[in-house]
């Protein structure tokens, strides 16, 4: 299968928090600008996403469980266990968490009719 | 001693080699080379396994200690709200990548199983910001923990400290 490959360093060295409206370079800014449009890219044309997470100067969680967890409300589980690809060589268990953690989190977010958004 | 030890086995032994009479003086034979090399490994062999196996046990202990005092600055640090968000995802970033690498060597080379420090830093990681009060901290600001977000960080802290000196014993008892 082809791949896209996003590097969370072309969007923000210093990454930031999870929404929008809490200031710049956010989870939930990425998931908008960069995640969404590309993984839609991918279903249509049957490729892998490969987001890259190393080089930055690190990641709030919220940032990652807001870019990745988003998916979820927009696709197909299953597509995004078979697209989805991360590349964490820096700190390796984020790949872990994310798959095993955020998403199945989302999921049950999702199955259960809450909002993907909560208020704080 | 060990000198005068060799020169008699091995001078034993050269007698016995050129007086062989009967088929008890293999025996013989059999048991002072077994003494001579029994006499070499402890002499030679044995205390530089141990005094190597003491230096790299040391140079965990060592690490730990050092990494232990390190966080726990740093956690004083978020606890006081000294930091900005920027500092704070540095620090963590910097701590996993640190505590991922003792972690390899201390169940590659210390043959500790399943020591997972880099599991609790990110508990911790993932406790401060993944909160409300770290994500609603406006830009250029420091993060200020509420009570119960501090709270819960104390336990976490002293989880891992105590996780850390469960590593430092096993690692003594090796």
């Amino acid at each position: 299968m082809e791949k896209e490959l996003i590097r969370v360093l072309d969007f923000a060295e210093y990454p930031g928090v999870r929404y929008i409206e809490q200031g710049d370079d956010t989870g939930e800014e990425f998931y908008n600008k960069k995640i969404k449009p590309l993984f839609e890219k991918c279903v249509a044309e049957n490729k892998k996403l490969v987001v890259d997470l190393d080089g930055t100067a690190g990641y709030a969680s919220s940032f990652l469980d807001e870019c990745f967890g988003n998916l979820v409300y927009d696709f197909e589980y299953k597509d995004i266990i078979e697209r989805l690809e991360i590349i964490s060589l820096e700190e390796s268990d984020w790949k872990d968490i994310i798959f095993n953690e955020t998403l199945p989190e989302w999921l049950k977010k999702k199955n259960d009719g809450q909002p993907r958004k909560q208020t704080s | 001693m060990f000198i005068f030890g060799m020169t008699v086995g091995v001078l034993t032994l050269f007698l016995l080699v050129i007086h062989f009479k009967e088929p008890s003086d293999i025996i013989n034979i059999i048991a002072i080379i077994v003494n001579i090399g029994l006499a070499i490994s402890i002499t030679y062999y044995l205390p530089r396994k141990i005094t190597s196996n003491r230096y790299v046990t040391e140079y965990f202990i060592s690490q730990l200690e050092t990494t232990r005092n390190e966080y726990d600055l740093f956690l004083k640090d978020i606890k006081k709200g000294n930091l900005q968000t920027q500092d704070i995802n540095k620090e963590f970033k910097y701590f996993s990548m640190k505590l991922q690498d003792l972690d390899f060597f201390l169940a590659g080379n210390i043959k500790l199983k399943n020591v997972d420090l880099q599991a609790k830093n990110r508990s911790i990681h993932r406790l401060v910001t993944g909160c409300s009060d770290y994500n609603n901290t406006v830009a250029g600001r420091n993060v200020i923990l509420k009570t119960l977000t501090t709270v819960r960080l104390m336990n976490l802290h002293m989880e891992i400290n105590h996780y850390i000196t469960e590593i430092v014993i096993s690692i003594n008892q090796k």
